[in-house]
C-alpha cells in the first residue's frame, strides 16, 4: 500500500492530537455528511413515492388517452369507446366513469395468463349486456396464428372453447377504422407510459381528423411542479452538504496545523518528498469522505426500502396512525428509491468533496518548511 | 570519491539591518566531520538551511558537486526526534522507504548499535525522549546521502548519553563514508569532530 495512504489511514484512526476538537471536528463532519445524504435520498425516495402514488390514482380512475375529433371536443358524458388493461374490470370501470355510450373495448397486449377462458367470457357477456364491440389488440407473435373472428361486432356469441378467437395484431384493426370517433372516447393502456407509441399507431389507423390528448398533456402542470418541488428539496438538502463540507474544510484545516511536526518530518526526512504532503491530505479528506458517502447513501437506501415496513412497525409500536386514511387516502408512506437519485446525489458530493480536498492539499503542498518549521 | 558543498561568498540576511552571513566561504566535505558552534543567534541554523535549501542566499552561490533537487543530498536531524505519533519506531524510520530485505537488515543493524533493534514495533509514545531521538537518527542513517545534517540532536539529553550518542553517530557516519554537519552547543562534544567552524569568529566579516 503507498505510504501516503497508510499515513491518511493512520491519521483517520488516530487517536493523538494536540488539538483536542480535531477528533470532534472530523467525526462530526463525516457525521453530518452521512445524516445529510440520507435525509436526501429518503426525502426524494419519499416524493418519489408520492408522485407513483398520485399517478397511480390518476391511471386507475382517468383515461390514459381521450380522443376526441379535430373538430371539437364533446361532452365528457357521451364517451364512447372504452379501452381497459384487465377485461374484469370493465363491469367495475364503466359505470363508475360514467360511460353510459360505450360503442368498444379495447385491450392491448393481452396478457394469456390473466385472460383466462371465464374472463373472456365475463368480458364478452359484459361487452354483449352493455352493446359495445371487444377488440383484443394482439402484441404477443405467438398469439397471431390465432383464428380471427368477425364475430365480435354484430353477431358475436360468447363460447367457453374459443375464447382467443377474438384476438388479433394491431395493424388489424385498421378492419374497424370505421369505429365511429365523432365523440370523446377513453383509452386506457397496459402500460400508461407507452400513450406517445399508443397514440401514434392510433393516429395512423384513424388519421388526421382525430385528434389525441394524453394523461402527460393532461397533467403536465401538475407533473412539473412535482418535479419543481423536487429539484427544490433537493437544492436545499444540497446546500446542506456544501455546508458540511464547510467543516470538512476546517478539519483539513486544524489537521494541517495539527500536525505540522510530521509534516516536517516528511519534507526534510523522505526521498519523495514532491506531492507528499498533497497526496496525504487528499487521501485524508478522501477517506474521510468516502466513508462519509457509503454511509449516508447506504443508510439512505436501505431507510427508503424499508420504510414503508419502518412506519408500520413506529405504528404499532406508538400506537397511531402516521398517515390516516380519511384524510390522505393511503395507509403506507410510499417510498420509491430510484437509482439516478443516489447516483446523481452520491457524485455530487463526490464531486465536491475532491474540489475540497485537492483546493486545500494543494495549500497545504505549496506551504514552505521553513515555514512549517518556524511554527513547529 | 567525497561530495562537496561549497559556498562562495554567500550572503544572507532576515532583515537587511541584521546580516547573518556576510561573504562566506567554505567547503564541506562529506569525509569530514564539521561541528558549527557558536552563541545563539549567530547564524548555526540558518547555515544548516542553506545547507540543505530550504532557503536561500541574499548573494553569493552554493555550489552542490551533487544535484540538490534529488533530495538524497542530505538527511536531517532537528532537536526534537519529530516522530509521527500515529507510526511505530519502525514505520517511522522507514517512511516511504520501500521495506526490502536489504533495508531492513541495515535497519535492523542500526537499532543495534543504537540499542532501540527491541523497540521498533514500539509508538512514539511508549518511548522516552532519548529513545526517539534515537529512532530519529538511524530514520536518518537510513539513507545513503553524502551529508547528515544535525541541529542539536542532542539538546536534549544528559552530557554522558549525549557523548555515546554522538560517538555512536560518528562511527556509522564514518564506516558508511557519509559526512556530518552538526550545529551544538555542547563543548564536550567538540573534541569528536574534525572539524569546527565557529560562527562567532564570523562576525568579523559581518559589515
Amino acid at each position: 500500500m503507498p505510504f501516503f495512504i497508510r499515513l491518511a489511514w493512520a491519521y483517520f484512526c488516530s487517536h493523538h492530537s494536540h488539538i483536542r476538537v480535531l477528533k470532534v471536528v472530523g467525526r462530526a463532519a463525516t457525521i453530518g455528511l452521512s445524516l445529510s445524504l440520507t435525509i436526501l435520498i429518503v426525502t426524494l425516495s419519499v416524493m418519489n413515492g408520492f408522485e407513483r402514488q398520485v399517478r397511480q390514482k390518476i391511471f386507475d380512475q382517468m383515461p390514459h388517452v381521450v380522443a376526441f375529433h379535430t373538430h371539437g371536443l364533446t361532452p365528457p358524458e357521451n364517451l364512447g369507446v372504452v379501452r381497459i388493461e384487465h377485461a374484469y374490470q370493465t363491469k367495475l370501470f364503466l359505470p363508475r366513469m360514467g360511460y353510459q355510450q360505450v360503442n368498444a373495448i379495447i385491450t392491448d397486449r393481452v396478457d394469456r395468463r390473466q385472460m383466462t377462458a371465464p374472463i373472456y367470457n365475463r368480458l364478452f357477456l359484459q361487452s354483449e349486456k352493455e352493446q359495445v364491440a371487444f377488440i383484443g389488440i394482439l402484441r404477443t407473435p405467438s398469439y397471431q396464428s390465432m383464428p380471427f373472428s368477425t364475430l365480435m361486432f354484430n353477431d358475436f356469441t360468447p363460447t367457453h372453447t374459443a375464447p382467443l378467437s377474438v384476438l388479433f395484431p394491431l395493424s388489424d384493426l385498421s378492419r374497424f377504422a370505421n369505429i365511429e370517433l365523432t365523440k370523446t372516447q377513453g383509452f386506457w393502456l397496459e402500460n400508461p407510459f407507452a400513450v406517445d407509441q399508443f397514440v401514434s399507431e392510433m393516429k395512423n389507423i384513424f388519421g388526421s381528423d382525430v385528434d389525441f390528448m394524453t394523461w402527460k398533456d393532461q397533467h403536465k402542470t401538475f407533473f412539473d411542479a412535482l418535479k419543481g418541488e423536487k429539484r427544490l428539496i433537493s437544492l436545499v438538502l444540497s446546500f446542506l452538504i456544501l455546508l458540511i463540507y464547510g467543516q470538512f474544510a476546517l478539519t483539513l484545516i486544524l489537521l494541517f496545523q495539527d500536525k505540522r511536526q510530521d509534516f516536517v518530518t516528511l519534507q526534510a526526512c523522505t526521498a519523495k518528498r514532491d506531492r507528499l504532503l498533497y497526496r496525504t491530505f487528499f487521501a485524508y479528506g478522501c477517506l474521510n469522505i468516502i466513508v462519509g458517502l457509503i454511509v449516508g447513501l447506504g443508510g439512505g437506501c436501505l431507510l427508503s426500502l424499508w420504510l414503508p415496513n419502518i412506519v408500520k412497525y413506529l405504528e404499532n409500536v406508538f400506537s397511531f396512525q402516521f398517515l390516516p386514511y380519511q384524510h390522505y387516502h393511503t395507509d403506507t408512506l410510499p417510498s420509491e428509491l430510484l437509482f439516478s437519485d443516489v447516483l446523481i446525489t452520491g457524485l455530487f458530493t463526490c464531486a465536491v468533496g475532491v474540489v475540497t480536498c485537492h483546493v486545500l492539499a494543494r495549500y497545504a503542498n505549496r506551504t514552505r518548511l521553513i515555514d512549517l518549521l518556524r511554527n513547529a | 570519491m567525497s561530495e562537496k558543498i561549497i559556498f562562495d561568498s554567500v550572503s544572507f540576511y532576515y532583515e537587511k539591518d541584521y546580516p547573518i552571513l556576510n561573504n562566506f566561504s567554505y567547503v564541506f566535505d562529506s569525509e569530514d566531520c564539521v561541528a558549527i558552534t557558536g552563541p545563539s543567534g549567530s547564524g548555526k541554523t540558518s547555515l544548516l538551511h542553506l545547507l540543505s535549501g530550504w532557503i536561500y542566499p541574499v548573494s553569493g552561490q552554493i555550489i552542490y558537486s551533487r544535484p540538490a533537487q534529488s533530495g538524497e543530498n542530505f538527511r536531517y536531524v532537528f532537536s526534537a526526534p519529530y516522530l509521527i505519533a500515529e507510526l511505530n519506531a519502525l514505520d517511522n524510520i522507514f517512511l516511504d522507504r520501500p521495506m526490502s530485505p536489504v533495508n531492513l537488515e541495515k535497519c535492523h543493524s542500526l537499532a543495534e548499535a543504537f540499542q532501540v533493534k527491541h523497540l521498533l514495533s514500539y509508538w512514539p509514545s511508549q518511548l522516552s525522549s532519548g529513545q526517539q531521538q534515537r529512532v530519529s537518527i538511524i530514520r536518518a542513517l537510513m539513507s545513503d546521502a553524502p551529508f547528515f545534517l544535525a541541529d542539536e540532536p542532542t539538546a536534549h539529553l544528559d552530557p554522558h548519553r549525549a557523548y555515546s550518542l554522538m560517538q555512536e553517530v560518528m562511527v556509522v557516519l564514518r564506516k558508511q563514508k557519509q559526512g556530518l554537519i552538526c550545529v551544538t552547543h555542547d563543548p564536550q562534544l567538540h573534541t569528536l569532530f574534525d572539524r569546527q567552524l565557529d560562527m562567532s569568529q564570523l562576525e568579523d566579516n559581518i559589515h
